[in-house]
């Protein structure tokens, strides 16, 4: 009987231990800064991170304590999976860009109201950078850098580390990095910014101009652009109706953006039309009573602007605008917030 | 506005006085235009050497109070709110923080010609008459002295906003409360000329009441002139829409928990208006209703804080309708943790919340039909859903809700609900697929085709959502409370796992026949969210990318709640909230 007490004593002491120094290893490891020279983990007080750093990975008894569950496991390898990555960073015509910002947010948890662990780092000299020895599910990589645009897709990646082997997932290795690309601004002009606002407007067709200096409403004869809406019928059953809205310029035109080159911020030298309609017979199969559009502008006194015009056809109807006026005469509509005009 | 009570003036006293005190309410064109009569008046009344200025519709009474929120929340950090509130900001002399102006408004007092107070025997002085309860205001120095729309800057630039809150104009000048006259720094007003007769303030409420603020001159400490009586009634701002609260209250069984027997399609769901006693209809309140439905595992703190956000910004942005913030049960945890097992933990009851999401849609499309009716308003009803709030929402609407538009923010609902489209299938998600996929199988796609009046404001790196697709990989092996498991075989079913001793059988499978509980507890969307997904289509009529307001960078799953107002100027938190009155058809800063 002693004999066996002593080997269940012994065999829980070793149970003990064992655990004990798997669980020890197991946070060192956890808390081992990363070794990557572009990339800082962040210092715990600051204040975009402290909640980030504010827990402890499971201990190994809780894993255990989970494993009846598959879903479980499967969780907790995803978000413990390993994370190396890296990634390059060129301009729209291939050309490295160094010292662009990099902001990592590692995803080792799931991430509802609170975000992953925020790590910032900096591309070299050849645009390159990377981080190794996280862990987490995915990595999400956003790349900035002031004079250039970023984009969803382009500028910034979504990586699924802890997807890894399934169908789509490419993940980055040192000779085939991540590509960002960012487009390198132009010289920006000085420009008044229309800010977004309603106006609402007759059903009949009276007109309702607009300064764009100033985004206001002008007297008749007075505004740069014209605005004119026609609720023709009745609502029928679906609450469809016939309506048409106007939009034109006197002594000058509007052309519409075609949005094939969203960095187009050049307006047209000619090609103006004096005005632009939109017509919804209430036949239209895809009817709508909402209806944006984008234009170039040129003014009577040959000033341009560049504008998001949406109609909306309601009960009480209004339209919206929003954009930019070059007063110069230039034709450059390329906004740089330095050069803002203040009206 | 205004004015001196010429009974209370010496001849010479309304010769050289004047005084025009008004509330600079922001976006209110009729204010411009009874401005200009004003000071058309004023200057008419000065020539005829007879201050007798008539201010109409301007004005506000006793029955037409204007109306504005305490600042009892706790705006002292600028990344979002700090709940629950702890100290609130009303209780110091300073405004803490850019995001805490969002609480301020604009008072500007007047005085033509402001030689008229140079006399240095008199003081001015704020005061309340004809008080209720007991209001209290406390009021800063604007840095931008203006009453025009430049005065509102301190909502739209980050750099003045930061000069709003530094030095002298950071901290307070005086708190209106009580009836006693309070006498203001006369230092304030000598700067005032002929070309700048006003002085702009910021005010913040620092206690519930309703009153008349009246600006004085003090001679001798009597008051020698008073202006005409501003009226003001501050409330707490969840006195100022309604809250409504889906039933049960403690939530609806897990689906498999019910074995053998089938789980009640209709679980009984019903909602109850839980709006404070104090709220009134505003008497100019417009008959368009936003209902906000908020998303998953949102604590009471939370849901307030979302609900005060949005209600408070679309206010600011002139929306001036009923603001209902629907409550329904989608906590897992009663409180958010961020610890990494907690948290683990909570995502696996990700999907039984969104099992209830789906039955509170009756809710919501109960509520929906009462506040079209005659008895609750007659009100043109809109709804925002967040997150898996778009749950509810969808459901209701699929059920026949009155809803006129509906905007989808952040939303956590497979995009292949509304776009059955093959482009938008997401390959990680691998063949073959061993759960239903189309709603007529049990699963996703498709389900939400044929609604109509959808707006989705996405974003492409919404991390929570981006999270969201492991969970969804995950769900077809969970194992479920008691042993309970989901398999496909010639259609859904729920079985019991093989349990001690090995010998023993489990009982045989139960059919899964309610499509919410499929989808929710079993199937696998083989589609990102359409709060992620750019390219639905579908049901889904306008696009709107969150990153035009915000920047490229932003990953937020929550940002037009938690972002300071100013953030990115008049093209940002502000433009995004116009986006939303504008898909709503309303028009907005009327």
């Amino acid at each position: 009987m002693k004999k066996r007490s002593l080997f269940l004593s012994l065999v829980t002491f070793a149970l003990g231990i064992s655990l004990c120094w798997q669980y020890v290893t197991h946070k060192q490891d956890s808390n081992t800064p990363p070794t990557v020279a572009t990339s800082k983990r962040p210092l715990p007080n600051d204040k975009n991170t402290a909640r980030s750093n504010n827990y402890s990975y499971p201990s190994i008894l809780r894993i255990a304590m989970a494993n009846k569950n598959p879903a479980r496991d499967i969780m907790i390898k995803m978000y413990t999976a390993p994370i190396d990555f890296w990634g390059k960073v060129i301009d729209e015509k291939g050309n490295p860009i160094s010292k662009a910002k990099i902001e990592y947010n590692v995803a080792d948890k799931p991430l509802f109201d609170t975000s992953g662990i925020k790590i910032d780092g900096e591309s070299d000299e050849y645009g390159k950078f990377s981080l190794t020895n996280e862990k987490g599910s995915f990595l999400q990589v956003f790349v900035s850098k002031d004079g250039y645009y970023g984009k969803t897709g382009i500028s910034t990646h979504t990586l699924r580390y802890g997807l890894r082997g399934r169908p789509g997932i490419k993940l980055p290795t040192p000779e085939n990095p991540t590509i960002f690309v960012l487009r390198k601004r132009g010289e920006g002009a000085a420009l008044i910014r229309i800010p977004y606002q309603s106006h609402r407007i007759s059903k009949d067709g009276t007109p309702f101009e607009i300064k764009l200096k100033t985004g206001q409403k002008a007297f008749l004869g007075q505004g740069d652009l014209k605005v004119e809406y026609w609720a023709l019928s009745e609502k029928d059953s679906t609450k469809h109706f016939d309506w048409r809205c106007r939009i034109s310029v006197a002594g000058g035109g509007v052309t519409p953006w075609k949005g094939q080159e969203e960095f187009d911020f050049k307006a047209p030298s000619d090609g103006y039309q004096t005005f632009d309609e939109i017509s919804m017979p209430k036949t239209t199969e895809c009817w709508l009573n909402d209806v944006t559009r984008k234009y170039f502008v040129k003014t009577a006194n040959n000033k341009y602007a560049s504008i998001e015009f949406g109609i909306i056809a309601a009960n009480e109807p209004f339209f919206v605008i929003k954009g930019y006026y070059n007063p110069s005469g230039s034709r450059n509509l390329e906004f740089d917030p330095e050069k803002l005009i203040n009206k | 506005m205004v004015l001196i009570e010429r009974s209370k003036l010496t001849f010479s006293q309304a010769f050289v006085i004047s005084f025009r005190m008004g509330l600079f309410i922001a976006h209110h064109e009729w204010y411009e235009r009874v401005y200009a009569f004003a000071c058309f008046a004023l200057l008419l009344g000065n020539l005829l050497i007879f201050p007798t200025i008539t201010f109409s519709s301007d004005k506000t009474s006793v029955d037409r109070p204007y109306i504005f929120w305490l600042n009892d929340n706790q705006d002292d950090r600028e990344d979002t709110e700090t709940v629950p509130v702890q100290i609130p900001d009303n209780a110091d002399e300073s405004i803490r923080t850019k995001r805490d102006l969002e609480d301020f408004q604009r008072i500007a007092i007047r005085i033509t010609p402001p030689e008229a107070i140079r006399d240095p025997t008199i003081s001015v002085a704020l005061k309340w008459k004809n008080v209720v309860g007991s209001p209290s205001v406390r009021i800063y120095k604007a840095y931008v002295n203006d009453p025009g729309p430049n005065g509102m800057k301190y909502l739209e630039d980050d750099a003045i906003a930061t000069q709003q809150i530094s030095g002298e104009f950071g901290n307070a000048k005086a708190t209106i409360a009580g009836t006693n006259p309070v006498v203001l720094d006369k230092s304030l007003f000598l700067n005032l000329t002929n070309q700048v007769p006003y002085i702009v303030f910021l005010f913040e409420g620092v206690q519930v009441g309703k009153g008349s603020l009246t600006f004085c001159l003090m001679q001798n400490k009597k008051i020698i002139v008073e202006s005409e009586l501003l009226y003001m009634d501050l409330r707490k701002v969840t006195d100022m829409y309604s809250q409504v609260q889906a039933l049960p209250v403690e939530g609806i069984a897990d689906p498999y928990q019910y074995f053998p027997e089938q789980p009640p399609f209709d679980p009984g769901v019903s909602w109850q208006d839980t709006t404070s006693t104090n709220f009134q209809k505003p008497v100019n309140e417009t008959n368009q209703c936003i209902v906000f439905v908020h998303g998953w595992n949102v604590s009471d703190k939370r849901f307030y804080q979302q609900a005060n956000s949005m209600f408070k910004r679309l206010w600011l942005q002139g929306f001036k309708g009923r603001f209902v913030a629907f409550r329904w049960p989608s906590v897992v945890s009663g409180e958010e943790d961020p610890d990494w097992w907690s948290t683990i933990q909570n995502a696996e009851h990700y999907f039984e919340i969104e099992h209830r999401g789906f039955k509170y849609g009756k809710a919501l499309k109960q509520y929906v039909e009462y506040l079209v009716s005659p008895a609750g308003g007659g009100f043109t009803v809109h709804v925002i859903g967040h997150s898996m709030g778009n749950i509810v929402v969808s459901e209701a609407l699929k059920q026949g809700a009155p809803i006129s538009e509906y905007v989808l923010l952040d939303a956590a609902v497979s995009a292949g609900c509304y776009d059955t489209q093959d482009e938008l299938i997401n390959p990680s998600i691998g063949e073959p697929l061993t759960v239903p996929d189309f709603a007529a199988d049990g699963g996703y796609r498709g389900y939400f085709i044929g609604l109509s009046g959808l707006t989705n404001f996405y974003n492409s790196d919404d991390e929570a959502l981006v999270s969201w697709e492991d969970g969804n990989l995950l769900k077809r092996d969970f194992v479920f409370l008691g042993g309970m498991q989901y398999f496909n075989e010639g259609g859904v079913k729920l079985k019991k796992l093989q349990s001690q001793p090995p010998s023993f059988s489990p009982p045989d499978p139960r059919s899964v026949n309610d499509i919410h509980e499929s989808m929710a507890m079993f199937a696998v969307s083989r589609t990102r969210t359409v709060g992620v997904e750019a390219r639905t289509r579908g049901a889904v009529l306008n696009p709107i990318d969150l990153k035009t307001f915000f920047s490229s960078e932003n990953k937020a799953h929550s940002a037009p709640f938690d972002l300071p107002i100013q953030y990115n100027g008049t093209a940002g938190v502000k433009a995004c909230y116009q986006e939303i009155l504008r898909r709503f058809k309303i028009p907005f800063n009327p």
